[in-house]
């Protein structure tokens, strides 16, 4: 799909009728929480048992899994492509650099709901989760986008 | 003025690399949570805020973000296609 047809509602919302669990995490939840950077791709955490939902969801976008929802369990992640790629972990805990195991399900309990186009509100974690979901990967871009939570807070106080 | 910068498929190998690598431990909570200088704070604290401003709903930002996302593809489609 070209990148001009892509519709970010189109997206979101299909992501909420789906009736799946889904987290939006990474870059995008940080520009949704308040901090300028930019990005290319859509991250999402799943609940591990609602892959099916949202693949078949999101088909009429053309967005095509690169694994079957049981493979993709046994590897914890999967991508969404159609142009657009959109990472999808599906593990129920994730470690973080420092060895801590964050819970889905926590995150899940602990998350706000934005509305992140007309009438469409999706889970986000709060702010000190997502800090922690940026302790999965601990690249460079990691580190520098918890400073800039870090500072978020600040501003919000 | 516009410039454009090149970069060999090599230069630009090394520069994900780097971008895309895993830090230690160590590495990793030294860059993310050490203290602040306060300068650098206030300059963070003071781009937030007019980001906040400017986009003032989830909504806004995000599409605010989309919309720089298509520029700057846009962008690199045609100077592509200029090469």
């Amino acid at each position: 799909m070209d990148i001009e047809a892509f519709d970010e509602a189109d997206f979101y919302g299909a992501l909420v009728q789906s009736g799946a669990r889904v987290l939006l995490i990474g870059r995008r939840a940080v520009i949704a929480w308040g901090v300028p950077v930019s990005t290319a791709d859509y991250d999402l955490w799943i609940s591990a048992d609602d892959a099916g939902l949202v693949n078949r969801a999101v088909a009429p976008l053309d967005m095509i899994p690169n694994r079957t929802p049981e493979e993709a369990r046994t590897v914890g992640r999967y991508v969404l492509e159609n142009g657009e790629r959109v990472d999808v972990l599906i593990a129920r805990s994730v470690p973080t650099v420092d060895g801590v195991r964050v819970e889905f399900e926590d995150v899940w309990q602990r998350r706000e709901e934005l509305v992140v186009a007309p009438g469409i509100r999706i889970g986000v974690p709060c702010i000190d989760d997502l800090i922690l979901t940026k302790r999965f990967g601990a690249r460079p871009k990691d580190a520098e986008d918890i400073r800039l939570l870090r500072a978020l807070k600040e501003a919000r106080k | 003025m516009t410039v454009r910068a090149h970069a060999d498929a090599e230069t630009v190998q090394q520069i994900e690399a780097l971008a895309q690598r895993r830090l230690s431990a160590d590495e990793f909570r030294a860059w993310a949570d050490s203290d602040i200088p306060p300068d650098e704070m206030d300059e963070m604290v003071s781009l937030i805020r007019w980001f906040l401003k400017r986009y003032p709903t989830p909504a806004d930002r995000l599409r605010s973000a989309r919309r720089r996302h298509t520029q700057t593809a846009r962008t690199i489609a045609r100077s592509r296609g200029a090469e």
